[in-house]
């Protein structure tokens, strides 16, 4: 595969917008990472977008891509419509990178856009559960936040994890999130108030969560070729993009968890490892998800997550910053866009560009997001890794 | 959201306990639920159909406070994993809505109910000593 380089990010804020439909979401987002790489509408060969939910929630379900893609006056070129539940922006960006590694075009955008907010969080709600085999799981009383709480529940259980610690680990996810002008949620919390908040499911509580909301993000690629005539002092290198979907019997004793499985294949495909990489964008939907992606990307030992945290190391200033941006419990998780906000976070870091939420030494970095749920594992996975 | 036509997840003949509908590899033996007709385990065909899923153990379990429209909070979920190998998803019944009450290697025996009041009936499992 050809090299492959990411020329420009853009975003539109993730949180509440009720007065904002999707294309106008999406093409904010598009319009700044065109912006961002100096590419024109007109230049891109090809585009990808990524949204989750819109088809049951505003009945849209067919060319949301081509609707919303217009709105930043990109039209006529191939637009494939992508859908991957909560992974679906991290796939969207998957597909533009091997549009380009392959030689198909040479300028890609990928777009990722949620719109949850619809006025009724019942149907929200609903739409979510979707990220599961309906037939098998209808009318059994799932919500999502249950899947990370038996997680957490089993490690609370057996004693490698304790309620302090996921209290500590969202109130740094807060802290990060406090520093990122794009996050939902700007405001510090203590442990005490995360652990007085509503209970939602097991040992999760309110503050813990990803919110329901509302936001887009979207990435250029590029050839080695483009990369070099235009801002070549900012293109990023795409060292790896994996996907993967769960396996048959994932969930089963001693099977690689999806995460594992997808990182694993963009170590091998890096030539790289955790030991190689300056910070991380996880898929935390719930804040002590995060903890579990410690172990699972093989940033620590199974069992030591803990620890890793205890001593500092994933916080802003640590040895190995997770989710400098906030992560999903903070920036927010419109969906389909959060693989493809990862993907902008890590650009911004790599390049210096974060502003008060800059990280120490970035020059790689990876971007790991999560979709849907089957056999009690991910149903999908992508692990992105990045380098300046 | 219906969810018609559905696979056959479950099946009860009167008088008999209920089963989950799960295939067997006739190569290999390995366990599919729900039943496919490629297996899993190898990739061949073919595979039969077989009743599994009668009992099982608690892989993972969470307290409901949350609940979707509908149902009456709090009520347990969980992972369990069948003594035939896969894990399924199902709510747990007949034990207190506490942490605890259905601790991780439980060992658990299926029913078939509504998880909600005016629910479909599905599939569950219920701690065995209750
Ligand atoms: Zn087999």
């Amino acid at each position: 595969m050809r090299e492959v380089f990411v020329l420009g990010v853009g975003m539109h804020p993730f949180g509440r917008f009720p007065d904002t439909p999707l294309r106008a979401l999406a093409g904010a987002a598009a319009r700044a990472a065109l912006r961002d790489a100096g590419v024109g509408p007109r230049e891109v060969q090809a585009a990808y977008f990524a949204n989750a939910l819109g088809g049951l929630l505003t009945g849209q379900e067919s060319i949301r891509g081509q609707i919303a893609l217009r709105e930043a006056g990109v039209a006529g070129v191939p637009v494939v419509n992508v859908e991957n539940a909560c992974a679906s922006g991290a796939t969207a960006f998957h597909q533009a990178v091997l549009a380009v590694g392959a030689g198909a075009c040479d300028i890609a955008l990928a777009v990722g856009a949620e719109k949850m907010f619809v006025g009724d969080t019942g149907q929200t709600l609903r739409a979510l559960a979707a990220s599961a085999d309906v037939e098998l799981t209808h009318d059994m009383g799932l919500q999502f936040t249950a899947i990370y709480a038996m997680r957490i529940q089993a490690r609370l259980a057996s004693g490698s994890l304790a309620l302090r610690h996921l209290a500590e680990v969202t109130v740094k996810s807060h802290r990060h999130g406090r520093l990122n002008p794009y996050a939902q949620h700007r405001k510090e919390v203590t442990a005490e108030e995360v652990l007085a908040s509503r209970p939602i499911a097991g040992p999760i509580r309110l503050l813990m969560c990803s919110s329901v909301s509302d936001g887009a993000a979207a990435a250029v690629v590029c050839s080695a070729e483009v990369a070099r005539r235009r801002a070549s002092a900012t293109a990023i290198r795409v060292l790896a993009c994996q996907l993967r979907s769960g396996a048959l019997g994932a969930g089963r004793e001693g099977q690689l968890s999806t995460a594992a499985r997808t990182v694993n294949a963009a170590w091998e495909q890096a030539g790289l490892g955790p030991e190689d990489i300056d910070m991380v964008e996880c898929h935390d939907a719930t804040s002590p998800g995060e903890l579990l992606y410690y172990e699972d990307l093989g940033f620590c030992k199974a069992g030591e997550a803990a620890r890793l945290l205890e001593d500092g190391d994933t916080c802003h200033t640590g040895r190995i910053p997770f989710n400098p941006s906030g992560g999903l419990t903070s920036r927010g998780h419109p969906v389909g866009a959060t693989g493809l906000a990862q993907i902008a976070e890590a650009v911004w870091q790599l390049r210096g560009e974060a502003e008060g939420r800059q990280i120490a030494r970035a020059r790689v970095a990876l971007a790991q997001n999560s979709g849907g749920w089957l056999e009690g594992d991910s149903a999908a996975g992508v692990a992105t890794v990045l380098a300046r | 959201m219906t969810a018609a036509p559905g696979v056959p997840a479950y099946r009860q003949a009167p008088g008999e306990p209920p089963s989950l509908v799960g295939s067997r590899c006739r190569g290999c033996g390995w366990i599919s639920f729900p039943a496919r007709p490629v297996c899993g385990g190898c990739g061949a065909e073919p595979t039969d159909e077989v009743p599994v899923g009668r009992s099982g153990r608690i892989r993972s379990s969470a307290v409901v406070h949350h609940a979707p429209i509908g149902f009456e909070p709090p009520y347990i979920v969980a992972l369990v994993e069948l003594e035939e190998g896969p894990i399924v998803f199902c709510p747990i019944t007949g034990c207190p809505p506490e942490e605890g009450a259905a601790a991780p290697g439980t060992a658990v025996v299926l029913t078939v109910a509504p998880a909600r009041p005016g629910g479909t009936p599905v599939f569950q499992f219920r701690p065995a000593h209750a």
